[in-house]
């Protein structure tokens, strides 16, 4: 049994079992919580939070995950109480002089992390927003100031937003935490970056991913399970396409859940790992499930639960249910459930997941021919403004707007909208990089398109001003040359036109100059021969003498403002 | 059942595949109804029962064909981008059925074999149409229809290459039981690589390269391994295993080896197999005229 109290306030669980104690701090923050310009703050307070209780010799840790963040250690119960105080004592007085230090080893710390095809997900179903920000790197360091990460701090890690296990029947003595007031904070409402599912995309990744979101139930869990299984038999056991093949159930909020299958795949085989893969989904949403791979995921599952620790290994979990907000359930709850759990109920899993699917297919393939539909990689619209072709040439235009910027190249382009820009990033060498909440980025590159510092200027002025990021100066590497050009040809080229141009406009102008003289100073009355000069038929070859200088005059200035340009 | 087909009886071409119990039998009228059956009728008996598997799989088939219709037999660099989506269009249709076909009967051999036609046209790579043959070879071992669709799938006009084919077809030889009609993939991977030399280089040089020693040796022993073995008893399949082993002879100018193999075409009841005879413009009378060539300097056995 769990059993609940509280600590200061702090709603806390409780379940004992033997050997050293463990316990752990949880609040409902996360990264779903940030917005791109200030993806990082969380795990910088994590940080900035353990700072100064590092050397213990005891196991300790913390974790930003996307809804929750988690001090957690094992030890003594007198490290408990010293461990979890100092916590809460850190974060009521941070100690900022660490910020930039800590920036650093974030920064240290996300360079060796390497990220997974699995990671990759979120930000395709989500955009650059809320659960979509794991996908993306911590964005938001560099500007973070210390008011802002202080007033994260009171804001997020407060007692009413906070959750306490330990594993122990109660209490350890004298354990206070000394949080600020505040209010239990709601999970965020998923944004949505996919207009169909099933939808796929393609990476550089040499594996196929699946997720799904699917309500959340003991269903859920199992049928991710026997999705594994499948994977497994087919992929690896029975194919020989894949060394790892998985599958996870992870809750997102009170009421949904992710469903997430993975196999690996040797490059010379991903196109049978598709298919294998597709098949195995097809097998489920048709409802054909082995009773032995129910059998034995339903035994794992009591065992799991009928173990003596159960609860109190249980005890994370259940902090986080608390957080999000979902139900607590007992074990005896969750043995009932398992043992209820009948191939139809899988069934009914495996439609949720055939009808919100998302699939990682490595480049080069594609899963039209299943049945997913393309995830959109591009805007459907493109912002009016300025044009700008590349200094080197090419198809590609740039356009700066009102409205935002666009990047056209053939039949695609990008588009990211001021009032949805996530972030925009500027180098002092001109450069900007704009995200928006769909994911879509957009990048202004003064070495690559002509822009003007003005126009630069203009696309400062209009992002959201929190979302503004101005970066140091960039390595010499990162900012993208122009290809060199073909020895000056074009440009000679446009010069010689325009000269050309400008002679053509003169001399025909001179000739509607001297035909209007010769018109004008005709004097049919003393010279008759003269007459015809003055008949509608020379007004006319007047009038297109000029229509053509004019022609030659507007032709000379387009090619001079192209020349400008580029 | 062709006449039910013929007349839209869905209930009637269902009785006829009922007493088809042999695999490879079963893939044939597939074709067969297929052809003569309105799209219509298969994919409205499809919707009445979406788990049929003949259904899903007589509709998916004709989807194929259809697709094949707008695409038409061309080389590829000779379809239109309209004709091409058109095509991609109908095989896409056709594998979406597919796949819940044989994720509901997974040793429905002849669901697979269509999915190696679409696996092919849309171009999902040599692995993926290697992991649907082994399925249709795991519910069925020597599975013929699966191994000649996987020849074209093999060859170098379809992303595979001469080796691969080669070896692909010797391997299905070699683990078949003597008589059967597996030895025929040898012959269909000869074909296809006399086409491809005639495309590329000139009919003179195909028939030049079916008339090497070591082709002719290859065709021979397979020949004599299957169709030709004293242990050959006419199974599902020998009719098309004859006619390949004729045209592949008949092309290399081995006429005497050429006749026997039309000679029991005859004796059978005068048949011949549209594969791979329907490379020829006009396939019936080639085939007659070949055979009648045959005949004559090859002596009728």
């Amino acid at each position: 049994m769990i059993g609940e109290t509280e600590v200061d306030g702090v709603q806390t669980l409780l379940a004992p079992k033997s050997g050293p104690v463990a316990a752990g701090l949880a609040f409902r923050v996360g990264r779903a919580d940030e917005t791109l310009a200030t993806a990082g703050i969380t795990h910088l307070l994590e940080h900035l939070a353990l700072h100064g209780v590092g050397l213990g010799d005891y196991h300790h840790n913390g974790a930003t995950g996307s809804v929750v963040t988690h001090f957690h250690l094992r030890g003594s119960e007198d490290d408990v109480v010293k461990h979890l105080m100092a916590v809460c004592d850190a974060l009521a007085d941070l100690p900022l002089d660490r910020l930039e230090t800590e920036k650093d080893i974030l920064r240290t710390e996300a360079a060796t992390r390497k990220t997974g095809a699995n990671e990759s997900m979120p930000l395709w179903r989500y955009g650059a927003q809320g659960h979509g920000l794991v996908s993306f790197e911590e964005f938001g360091l560099p500007r973070l100031t210390a008011d802002e990460v202080r007033e994260w701090a009171a804001t997020w890690f407060t007692r009413q937003n906070a959750v306490l296990w330990v594993t122990a029947d109660q209490v350890p003595a004298g354990l206070r935490l000394n949080l600020p007031e505040g209010t239990r904070r709601p999970v965020p409402q998923p944004s949505s970056a996919l207009p169909t599912t099933p939808a796929y995309f393609t990476a550089h990744f040499n594996a196929v991913v699946f997720d799904a979101v699917v309500r959340r139930r003991t269903a859920g869990s199992v049928f991710s399970a026997v999705l594994e299984r499948e994977l497994y038999r087919s992929l690896r056991q029975e194919g020989g396409y894949s060394y790892t093949a998985n599958a996870s159930y992870d809750p997102r909020d009170a009421g949904f859940a992710v469903v997430t299958a993975f196999a690996d795949a040797v490059p010379d085989k991903q196109d049978a790992v598709l298919g294998g893969f597709v098949d195995v989904l097809a097998k489920l949403q048709v409802g054909r499930f082995e009773q032995a791979d129910l059998d034995s995921v339903r035994t794992q599952a009591e065992e799991a639960l009928r173990h003596d620790g159960s609860d109190a290994a249980r005890l994370p979990a259940a902090a986080v249910n608390a957080l999000v907000g979902h139900p607590h359930q007992t074990a005896a709850e969750l043995l009932d459930e398992v043992r209820a759990v009948t191939v139809d109920d899988l069934h009914e899993v495996a439609m949720e997941t055939a009808g919100s699917g998302l699939l990682l297919v490595p480049r080069g393939h594609d899963a039209e021919w299943a049945g997913y539909a393309l995830a959109p990689a591009f805007s459907d619209t493109v912002v009016d403004g300025l044009r700008y072709q590349p200094r080197a040439g090419g198809a590609a235009r740039l356009v700066v707007g009102a409205e935002g910027v666009s990047v056209v190249d053939g039949d695609h382009a990008l588009t990211v909208r001021y009032a949805e820009c996530a972030l925009a990033m500027a180098w002092p060498d001109g450069g900007r990089q704009l995200i928006g909440l769909d994911g879509i980025s957009v990048r202004v590159e003064p070495t690559v398109f002509p822009v003007k510092a003005d126009q630069l200027a203009r696309i400062d002025a209009s992002v959201p001003p929190g979302n503004l990021m101005r970066l140091p100066a960039r390595e010499p590497t990162a900012i993208p040359r122009p290809r060199p050009r073909t020895p000056a040809a074009p440009s000679r080229a446009s010069k010689a036109g325009l000269i050309v141009l400008i002679v053509l406009a003169s001399i025909v102008g001179l000739i509607a100059v001297l035909d209007a003289a010769v018109i004008l100073l005709a004097d049919p009355v003393n010279n008759p021969e003269n007459a015809a000069l003055r008949e509608p038929g020379s007004f006319t070859v007047l009038g297109f003498l000029l229509l053509v200088t004019a022609s030659f005059v507007i032709w000379a200035v387009h090619v001079a403002r192209m020349r400008k340009i580029t | 059942m062709c006449d039910a087909a013929k007349t839209g009886d869905w209930h009637g071409v269902e009785a006829g595949f009922r007493e088809l119990t042999d695999p490879v039998l079963h893939q044939i009228a597939i074709g067969l109804a297929g052809r003569l059956l309105d799209r219509a009728v298969a994919e409205e008996a499809a919707a009445a029962d979406p788990t049929s598997a003949l259904a899903g799989t007589l509709w998916a088939w004709r989807l194929v064909e259809d697709g094949w219709e707008i695409r038409t037999g061309a080389w590829g660099n000779e379809v239109s981008a309209e004709q091409w989506k058109g095509f991609r269009a109908h095989l896409r249709r056709a594998e979406q059925i597919l796949i819940q076909v044989t994720a509901r009967h997974p040793d429905y051999t002849s669901a697979w074999t269509e999915r190696l036609h679409t696996a092919r046209g849309l171009g999902l790579g040599q692995a993926e149409a290697r992991r649907r043959y082994e399925k249709a070879m795991r519910a069925v071992p020597h599975f013929f229809p699966a191994q000649q669709v996987m020849i074209q799938q093999l060859c170098p006009k379809w992303g595979g290459s001469y080796d691969a084919m080669h070896s692909f077809a010797d391997e299905c030889a070699e683990a078949s039981p003597p008589g059967s009609v597996n030895g025929a993939v040898v012959a269909l991977a000869h074909i296809e690589h006399l086409l491809l030399v005639i495309r590329d280089e000139s009919a003179g040089a195909g028939v030049a390269y079916l008339k090497r020693v070591n082709v002719q040796e290859d065709l021979r022993w397979a020949a004599e391994h299957s169709v030709l073995n004293p242990a050959f008893q006419p199974a599902p399949g020998w009719v098309a295993a004859h006619s390949a082993f004729a045209m592949a002879f008949s092309m290399g100018d081995n006429q005497p080896a050429a006749a026997k193999h039309y000679e029991a075409l005859l004796a059978g009841g005068n048949l011949a197999d549209e594969t791979p005879w329907k490379y020829f413009d006009d396939q019936v009378a080639e085939f007659v005229s070949l055979r009648d060539h045959a005949f004559k300097k090859g002596a009728r056995p």
